[in-house]
């Protein structure tokens, strides 16, 4: 018997055999919170949008916000995977899939804002290129149409990311379970056996989908940004906002990713594959891409200021002096000054010390989509469009249940799927010979 | 079905056995290996590596490329909408659709091409050789059809391999082992029932081939 590998499949799959009453005590807690979310949802589409503080001329708010800010999430999973899956780093084997389902759920999550935005959502498929009764084609030339096609571009592709390598897995579940559950998981494996010719076809359909969906996920927020530099607002039109949105992308995915990570170690005891060195290597990559926010903050703001611009001039004063100053400088603090700190010195690179950076990241990169879209939209060119923006209940309680409503997907999916590879992990555990004088060609 | 299979517990023995196995007159084709991890770095594993999967790739690329140069080319001509005095079919904007649907197409033609040549041609062929102590981390080594059972499993035995065989298949295990689509329902999993009628699968759990193996219930 191979008792490491007994062991590996114990403890991975126990969240799947096992349950709990704490974990339905989890669900029904963001459960109601998710309910809560859809009534207030519910109750905007039945009202109407003046129940909420979007009006003119800040038409977009908390959900926008939210929006631009689970598709940065989302950049947590795949390209993180992607990039280590191809540079062959050891270390991502019990990151990789945490990674991916961060993904799969912040991009369905970030897409639904999209359609909880519209007036009217039950015509959202208008968006579709389809050809309609009406003979009306979408305007390829506008950003949200492109949105459209990046963001279900980059959700079928992540799908497909996490999907492919859980077959393996459904069958080591399917080997280890009986009844109904030994019949649901058959089917979910597909009959996979684990021939030498299935394993390389998954690894070289991997390696592709690693090598092209890194682009993808590049392409996808320097899309969304587009969808504010391609507007002539105040401070919107900037040659730098597609890599500054893709860096800011990674840096809370990141962040996203280590928390989850933590959570998963502390609730589902994975202690032994969740290591404490894999915290200190994202929390090194946190380190640098808080440097590299703070550097596209710097050419950001410096660019404006040397412009001049009076429009311009007047979002900068707002952001750096007036209102929105104080959230301002906790999203300078939350992004650069506590990473660097906490990242910087090695005795505070523990999993507490990049838990706390994660969570101030994610606080500061929420509060940096909030203060690119709101302070600009408020102060355009002229002093007739001019407003202020007062977020109601109900998008306070859409936005805020969205964090609910990722916990409970991942909630859900540790329940049903190892949340880390089993193959993978088990890939890293042998050791082989390197072959060297054996003859090929086994076919 | 007459399948005689060796468990494994690292990939050197099972090496060993997959050359045993070739010594004694078996072709690649008749030996079958399954692993719960890739094995690469065994000969053994590198078996049926090529693949046209990065060419297949490309070509779905190229359809998705044309597809989104169609689409835009297609709708911004029959419905024109004047943007800023942009002409109407403009290229730049039109490469961001392009490219999406450009990656789009590689990964769908990537997963496809997966599914058709790693998933679905076990789907229809007769009952496979599997034992669920694959997952565990044994290594499998067998011969699905053994001309000479006794022969196969002595040679099994000799690389060091706990040797089982299998009488015949189960619909229940054929079931568990095998994926029938949904989409083709229950008329094909009827006829696989009927062609492998439900029996108890014999298997000895000793360390050599029995020689009552076969028998049905």
């Amino acid at each position: 018997m191979n008792v490491a590998h007994q062991q590996m499949n114990s403890d991975l799959l126990r969240p799947l055999m096992r349950t709990s009453w704490r974990f339905y005590l989890l669900v029904a807690f963001f459960g109601v919170i998710v309910a809560t979310a859809g009534a207030a949802w519910l109750t905007q589409a039945y009202q109407g949008f003046g129940v909420t503080g979007i009006r003119w001329p800040v038409y977009w708010g908390f959900y926008v916000t939210s929006f631009v800010f689970w598709i940065g999430i989302s950049h947590a999973g795949t390209l993180i995977s992607a990039i280590l899956r191809l540079v062959n780093a050891g270390w991502r084997r019990p990151v990789t899939r945490v990674a991916e389902v961060i993904t799969v759920f912040a991009l369905m999550i970030g897409a639904l804002f999209p359609i909880i935005h519209l007036g009217r959502p039950w015509l959202a498929f208008w968006l579709f290129p389809y050809p309609s009764e009406r003979l009306i084609w979408p305007n390829f030339r506008s950003p949200l149409v492109w949105d459209f096609f990046a963001i279900n571009t980059y959700l079928t592709g992540s799908v497909l990311f996490l999907l492919l390598p859980m077959i393996p897995d459904f069958a080591i579940v399917r080997d280890k379970s009986t009844g109904l559950r030994r019949w649901i998981y058959s089917k979910l494996a597909l009959g996979w056996r684990g021939t030498p010719k299935q394993w390389h076809r998954l690894e070289t359909a991997m390696a592709i989908m690693a090598v092209v969906i890194l682009p993808v996920a590049v392409s996808v927020h320097t899309i969304v940004s587009f969808d504010f530099s391609m507007a002539p607002v105040p401070m919107w039109q900037s040659t730098v906002f597609g890599p500054y949105f893709v860096a800011g992308a990674i840096f809370s995915g990141i962040a996203g990713l280590v928390i989850a990570m933590a959570v998963l170690r502390k609730f589902l005891h994975l202690e032994n594959y969740l290591l404490p060195v894999h915290f200190e290597n994202l929390g090194k990559l946190l380190l640098v891409m808080a440097l590299l926010w703070g550097y596209f903050v710097f050419n950001e703001r410096l660019v404006t200021y040397y412009g001049n611009e009076p429009a311009e001039m007047a979002v900068f004063w707002q952001t750096q002096r007036a209102n929105f100053a104080p959230l301002y400088w906790t999203m300078v603090v939350c992004n650069f000054v506590l990473p660097l700190i906490l990242m910087g010195i090695k005795y505070f690179r523990t999993i507490t010390g990049c838990v706390i950076a994660s969570i101030g990241v994610v606080i500061g990169m929420w509060l940096e989509r909030f203060l690119i879209i709101v302070p600009s939209l408020g102060h355009k060119y002229l002093p007739y469009s001019y407003g202020i923006y007062r977020p109601q209940p109900v998008e306070i309680v859409v936005a805020g249940a969205t964090f609910a409503a990722m916990a409970l997907l991942y909630v859900l999916f540790a329940k049903v799927v190892p949340i880390i590879s089993i193959w993978e992990m088990k890939v890293g555990d042998h050791v082989g010979p390197v072959l060297s004088d054996r003859p090929k060609g086994h076919s | 079905v007459k399948a005689v299979y060796g468990l494994y517990p690292d990939g050197a023995s099972a090496q060993q056995a997959v050359d045993s196995l070739r010594a004694a007159g078996l072709s690649d084709r008749e030996i079958t290996v399954l692993s719960s991890q890739p094995m690469e770095e065994y000969e053994f594993g590198q078996a049926d590596k090529k693949t046209w999967m990065w060419w297949i790739a490309c070509g779905g690329a190229l359809v998705g490329m044309a597809s989104a140069m169609g689409l835009s080319w297609l709708t911004e001509t029959s419905w024109p909408i004047d943007v800023g005095g942009l002409p109407t079919f403009a290229w730049w904007p039109n490469l961001i659709i392009t490219f999406e649907l450009t990656m789009l197409g590689a990964m769908l033609a990537t997963a496809i091409t997966f599914f058709f040549t790693a998933i679905f041609p076990g789907q229809f062929r007769s009952p496979h050789l599997y034992d669920a102590e694959v997952s565990d981390g044994h290594i499998l080594v067998g011969v699905e059809r053994a001309q000479d059972e006794t022969r196969v499993a002595q040679v099994l035995a000799s690389a060091g391999g706990r040797v089982k065989d299998l009488a015949i298949w189960s619909y229940r295990e054929l079931h568990a082992c095998r994926r029938i689509p949904i989409a083709v329902g229950s008329t094909f999993r009827a006829a696989i029932a009927i062609r492998f009628p439900k029996t108890v699968p014999r298997i000895a759990r000793s360390g050599k081939a029995s020689p009552q193996r076969g028998a049905r219930e």
